[in-house]
């Protein structure tokens, strides 16, 4: 009885997103893309089952659920040599096919157009684990079908499983270029609120800092799609490591995030990853020790997270997780986090105890890689929220010119008013106070103070 | 006397060489005996003349041909013929012989070439010419090294040349008469019988000069015997030689069972019996110079040029009475010891500077070590115990059961360990026989071990007994012995396998089927204690591995795998009682022996505790999590919401920290370094000593021993405290509920009713929740073990205890940690 985890992509980047990630599975697992598995693949110290299901002895499905309105990446996926690793049952594209056009509002009325379909494959796929304890979905929170759809199958999975976790990875858009898609801040914002009250656990996946890793540190000119996703998926991957390959600690999705989640609005985790490296580049000579993985995990350029640089120098770590796949001596891990502290590498929150957890994991032993040891950091930074008060700054300057929001008083959301935004205004706003709280000695009694701020603005929709 | 003895034998012969009229009879016999004897007592009979036995044969040769006896010279050629044959066949002699006879046939035929000499003077010297060459060492007395039945080396030794009185000089001129009046003054008693007395003395005997003394055990003189000063102390000092001798021949006389002293004092009494024949031997040469004495003054010639004297006796007497110290001083030290402890005894008396006593003892200790080296080598080659007597090293006791057959069975006796081993030597005879028992009883593998008998017989060839033990060969049948023990252990019983599972399991490496055994028992456990439960467990047990990883796992391990619920006392939950078990037989059980299992039990318990405490905040944080959202419209609680949450996370900080740290900290590095010991340990007892030092580790640290007694109980206090959060939690949880329920159904509020109590409680168990994490922090800091002051940096990562803790921040420095190292400031709570 596994604690199986059923994966929801959504939207074009969703889809991406999760093809790469169950192409990374099925490697480490010995799976061919066919969901054969391979002869070599018989050492059985991992676990499929969390992820995938068998549906005989030797072929395995993965416990995921394709939705798009728009056929062309999911197309891609099924003309891919992957196309018969997939239930073709789970997948879903819409039969109108005309996609969300970036638009919130029409992601979301879409979900409430589809939701019996959509439900009655996920019912399915959750019947169908003995012991489901969570939804990951994969999506981006910009455009309009992993946003708008991504919110509302957020608040229909919650009420539906009010048990299961939910956890996302959601991709964020970068923010150094300007994007062809105006309403962005809109979609960002209405997302976010769902991302907020909905979701147990976002792994944000900042784009503005994936491309600057790609060019800065991978020296790519222009990253692709699939460079900057085949980063988020090794970050995937290594995010479940420990559920997949079970040793002391933190061997389900709970026990995971139960540490790095202090109260449950601060769910927001970014992530670091070392060694960084791309096909063409060898990885520097000398020998990786466990100190240099958690060391270059601290470091600001290994952070898959662009946040604004902290004037005050408040902001702070609530919690680390370094997961470390690879040849590590564990008598090492004590040693390592001693000069950590000593170093004060790390700034931890004033209120409460915070250090940084390290689960050793096993590395799959069907892929070589040019080094030996591997770490992932997942951190609760309240620098975090200075990414949701960017959000803010361009949903306010659009907001006041009432710019572009004609697209969304076509949805039956917007019709009648707008305060579906103002009020996911102030679930972001009170998102961005909950964190600058964090920051300091007395937020403990931070929620004294504000009896039911959060908690009084949600009511409208809930 | 026993017809056998040598003077008997000499007497013999010089009577049937003097056969012949009767009346020159008795004074040829005299005449022969005299000169036999002074030949026997004589140092260089040959050096000038006889260097080999050839030319003494030669010489017997000549000698009859001058006297034209062609006849004789061809029957004595055949005779030796004969003799020099009967060398090689001796060993069939020894089937019609007795004891004694083959002794002298033994000393006759090793000494062949003394006796042929011998035979030679007494036929060249004609009865007149006693007083010729030869007779110049006439009074030479047997020396020490005479004592030792090869007169060879009587022959060689150099030692009594110079004679410290010349017979002819001393006390030429002293007339006796009765009574007599001597060099030392006035006696009540004649010089020859004061002598004669003496000689008795010699053999214990009392007489008519000295009188038996039971009470101190010597001979003293009677009191109506009135001596010279200057005589009674030299009488006095020679009777001494009397009491040493009783003082032995007691020792051997003493009636000896072998229960009550075993093998190795037999032998020590055979060697001092041996010793003593000696010394008879040394009497009968006394006793034949005082019949020469008697003689001489009885023609009244009274010239004593020859016989005894009390100088003579007293020079005479010195070697010989230094060796009967010796012998006296063993009897007396070895009084009452057996087997190993007795040659260690006789071994310290090896350690002296006088060379010629250091061979004595030497000689004996040999003889004493003999079935003690027979032991050793059954032992160490055979595994066998052949001790009848429990006089080795090695003791068994037979009680135990043969699951402990390594670690209790067979023990070492230290005091049986002879001195002159090496306390690493006699451990390594005693492991080479264990494992051979081992091997044979536990592993019931009887099969030869590769290479040991070769080893065997090289040991054999090499040394000649316990002292000269080849301990080149000992080592190598230790190492092979062991070794191959462990590769049996290894290859046939899978030991890294079984020690692997323990710590999988037992030690709940396996974190899916931990986890998932936690989420299966746990309703089971919850209710009261009752051993019933048992089946239920192992049922939940067989699910719980068939669907995790734990099918893999190999079917040995898996089957060993069970359930113990121990005896339930009153008030018991499933959690105090409940463990996994993990069954062990043959070789295995002598690893994982009763004792090391409770060990692993004892880990287990707290290992399951930490692990349930963190299951538990993880649900709770769950429940925060899910349950939480349908309290989002409850403005009412979410101040004491934030509160349990915040407070939940300090917990889940905690029990984190703590699971962690028992498993990398403490399971996983005491783990690689056992790995490590593993694949280097070459003997069976490096397996068991990299393990033990493994489960001490892993004992110590995570506060198990005797040490962190307090420590522990404040941990169960922090235990104790999560518990009783997670009751607050529930309540605060369904309360809330109820209230949104109720709120929907436009019932009544009762929110007021519940909030107040709940709040209270929390801060109350927040309180004393901190409270234990602080004190237990604090006493981390001054632990001595650097591991648990690390245990506390890890739970205070961030210093947040610290600034709110002034004894915390304090306990860091280096000073006070050196004051309170040894002792605990009293804990107030």
């Amino acid at each position: 009885m596994p604690s199986e985890v059923i994966t929801l992509q959504l939207g074009q980047c969703g889809n991406q997103i999760g093809f790469e990630f169950w192409k990374k599975l099925c490697a480490e697992h010995g799976i061919s893309s066919e969901g054969v598995l391979e002869d070599f693949a018989t050492e059985g110290v991992d676990r499929k089952d969390v992820f995938f299901y068998q549906a005989d002895d030797e072929h395995y499905i993965p416990r995921a659920v394709l939705l798009d309105l728009e056929p062309r990446v999911i197309n891609t996926i099924m003309n891919s040599p992957y196309a018969k690793l997939y239930n073709p049952e789970n997948i879903y594209l819409s039969k109108h096919g005309g996609g969300a056009g970036n638009n919130w509002g029409s992601g979301y009325s879409h979900g409430e157009r589809l939701f019996d379909e959509i439900f009655d494959i996920i019912d399915r796929e959750a019947e169908g684990s003995e012991n489901l304890e969570a939804f990951t979905l994969c999506h981006s929170i910009a455009g309009g079908t992993g946003s708008g759809l991504g919110s509302y199958m957020l608040e229909r999975i919650s009420e539906r499983y009010p048990k299961k976790l939910v956890q996302t990875y959601s991709v964020f858009p970068n923010l150094a270029e300007s994007s062809d898609v105006v309403v962005q801040p809109y979609n960002s914002l209405l997302t976010l609120k769902r991302l907020t009250l909905n979701a147990d656990c976002v792994v944000v996946l900042d784009n503005t800092a994936l491309n600057r890793i790609a060019t800065d540190r991978l020296h790519i000119e222009t990253p692709s799609f699939t460079q900057i996703n085949s980063l988020v998926s090794t970050i995937m991957s290594a995010s479940t490591a420990t559920l997949r390959y079970p040793s002391y600690m933190n061997n389900d999705l709970i026990g995971l995030v139960a540490p790095l989640i202090p109260t449950p609005r601060l769910h927001f985790l970014m992530t670091g990853y070392t060694p960084l490296t791309n096909d063409h580049e060898e990885t520097s000579v000398r020998k990786t020790t466990v100190l240099d993985v958690m060391r270059r995990l601290l470091q600001p350029q290994n952070m898959m997270v662009s946040t604004t640089p902290d004037r005050n120098g408040s902001h702070c770590y609530t919690s680390i997780l370094n997961i470390i796949q690879g040849e590590v001596d564990p008598t090492q891990i004590h040693k390592s986090l001693q000069r950590i502290r000593e170093r004060k590498l790390a700034q931890f929150i004033p209120w409460g105890p915070a250090s940084i957890q390290v689960a050793l994991s096993r590395k799959s032993p069907y892929v070589t890689t040019s080094h030996r040891v591997s770490g992932l950091m997942l951190a609760n930074h309240t620098s975090i929220s200075t990414l949701f008060a960017r959000t803010l700054q361009q949903f306010d300057k659009l907001r006041k010119r009432e710019a572009f929001l004609d697209q969304f008083r076509k949805e039956a959301m917007f019709q009648d008013s707008l305060d579906e935004m103002d009020d996911s205004r102030d679930v972001i706003q009170s998102l961005v106070d909950e964190y600058t709280a964090a920051t300091k000695s007395d937020y403990l009694s931070w929620g004294m103070n504000r009896p039911g701020a959060l908690a009084a603005s949600s009511q409208t929709t809930a | 006397m026993d017809e056998n003895t040598i003077p008997a034998l000499v007497e013999k012969l010089c009577r049937s060489l003097s056969s012949g009229k009767s009346s020159e009879t008795s004074k040829e016999y005299e005449t022969k005996y005299k000169l036999a004897l002074q030949l026997l007592s004589s140092q260089h009979l040959s050096s000038q003349t006889h260097e080999t036995e050839f030319s003494i044969v030669q010489s017997i040769k000549k000698l009859l041909g001058t006297k034209e006896r062609y006849q004789d010279a061809r029957k004595f050629d055949e005779l030796y013929a004969r003799l020099t044959a009967s060398v090689s066949d001796n060993h069939q002699h020894k089937f019609y012989l007795n004891i004694n006879c083959l002794h002298l046939l033994q000393s006759i035929l090793k000494n062949r070439k003394a006796v042929l000499e011998l035979m030679y003077y007494l036929a060249l010297n004609p009865p007149s010419a006693a007083n010729e060459p030869v007779v110049r060492h006439s009074f030479t007395l047997p020396s020490l090294a005479s004592f030792t039945t090869d007169t060879t080396t009587m022959v060689k030794t150099p030692k009594n040349t110079e004679i410290p009185y010349s017979p002819l000089i001393s006390l030429s001129s002293s007339k006796k008469s009765a009574p007599q009046t001597t060099l030392y003054g006035h006696s009540d008693v004649s010089n020859q019988v004061l002598l004669r007395e003496i000689l008795y003395a010699f053999q214990g005997i009392q007489g008519q000069v000295f009188q038996w003394d039971a009470t101190h055990e010597n001979l003293h003189l009677k009191s109506t015997v009135k001596l010279p000063k200057a005589l009674k102390q030299m009488v006095l000092s020679l009777v001494e030689l009397g009491w040493l001798f009783y003082k032995v021949q007691k020792y051997c006389e003493s009636p000896k069972t072998e229960s009550t002293c075993g093998l190795a004092a037999r032998a020590f009494a055979a060697a001092l019996q041996e010793e003593l024949s000696e010394y008879y031997r040394l009497l009968a040469v006394l006793q034949s110079q005082m019949e020469v004495h008697t003689a001489r003054t009885g023609d009244s010639v009274g010239v004593e040029t020859q016989g005894l004297t009390f100088q003579r006796l007293l020079v005479w007497t010195k070697e010989p009475k230094a060796r009967m110290k010796l012998l006296a001083a063993l009897v007396e030290a070895c009084h009452g010891q057996r087997g190993g402890a007795l040659a260690s005894v006789i071994h310290s008396f090896v350690l002296q500077g006088n060379a010629t006593l250091k061979t004595v003892v030497l000689k004996i200790l040999v003889q004493v070590c003999r079935p003690l080296y027979e032991m050793l080598m059954l032992w160490t080659f055979e595994g066998e115990l052949r001790d009848p007597y429990g006089e080795f090293f090695i003791g068994v006791n037979l009680a135990v059961d043969p699951g402990s057959l390594w670690n209790d069975k067979y023990y070492e006796r230290s005091i049986m360990v002879p001195n002159f081993f090496t306390q690493e030597q006699g451990h390594q005879v005693a492991t080479t026989g264990k494992s051979i028992c081992f091997l044979r009883e536990i592993c019931l593998d009887k099969s030869p071990i590769p290479g040991l008998n070769q080893i065997r017989r090289t040991a054999e060839e090499r040394s000649e007994s316990l002292l000269s033990l080849d301990w080149e060969s000992i080592e190598e049948a230790y190492s092979t012995a062991s070794q191959y023990l462990l590769q049996v252990l290894l290859d046939r019983y899978h030991i890294k396998l079984h020690l692997c599972a323990l710590r999988q399991y037992l030690l709940l490496g396996q974190g899916d089927f931990v986890n998932h055994l936690m989420k299966l028992v746990e309703p089971e456990l919850d209710k009261p204690a009752n051993t019933r439960m048992s089946r239920l467990l192992a049922s939940i047990l067989d699910k719980c591995i068939r669907c995790t990883n734990s099918q893999y796992d190999d079917a040995d391990v898996l089957k060993r795998l069970d359930v113990r619920i121990s005896e339930p006392s009153q008030g018991d939950s499933g959690w105090d009682v409940f463990s996994l078990d993990y069954k062990v037989d043959g070789p295995l059980g002598t690893i994982l022996t009763p004792e090391v299992k409770t060990r692993y039990e004892t880990l287990f318990y707290a290992l399951w505790r930490s692990k349930r405490m963190e299951w538990i905040m993880s649900k709770l944080r769950h429940q925060q999590l899910t349950e939480g959202r349908q309290l989002r419209g409850l403005l009412e609680v979410q101040g004491v919401l934030h509160q349990a949450q915040l407070l939940l996370s300090e917990m889940i900080h905690f029990a984190q920290e703590m699971s962690h740290y028992l498993s990398f900290e403490v399971v996983a590095c005491a783990w690689e370094q056992l790995s490590v010991a593993l694949r280097n340990s070459k003997t069976m007892d490096q397996l068991l000593t990299a393990h033990e030092h493994f489960l001490q580790t892993v004992t110590s640290r995570a506060l198990l021993d005797e040490e962190s007694k307090d420590i522990r109980d404040h941990l169960r206090g922090i235990h104790e405290a999560m518990l009783q959060f997670s009751q607050i939690q529930e309540r605060l949880f369904s309360a809330a509920i109820l209230e949104v329920e109720k709120r929907q159904g436009k019932s009544k509020s009762t929110i007021e009713s519940f909030l107040p109590s709940i709040k209270a409680k929390l801060c109350a168990i927040s309180a004393s929740y901190q409270n234990f994490v602080q004190t237990f922090l604090f006493m981390l800091s001054s632990h001595s073990d650097p591991n648990l002051q690390g245990l506390g940096v890890r739970l205070d990562f961030n210093e947040c205890y610290q600034r709110k803790d002034s004894r915390l921040s304090m306990s860091l420095t280096f000073s006070y940690r050196r004051m309170t190292t040894w002792s605990f400031p009293s804990q107030q709570h």
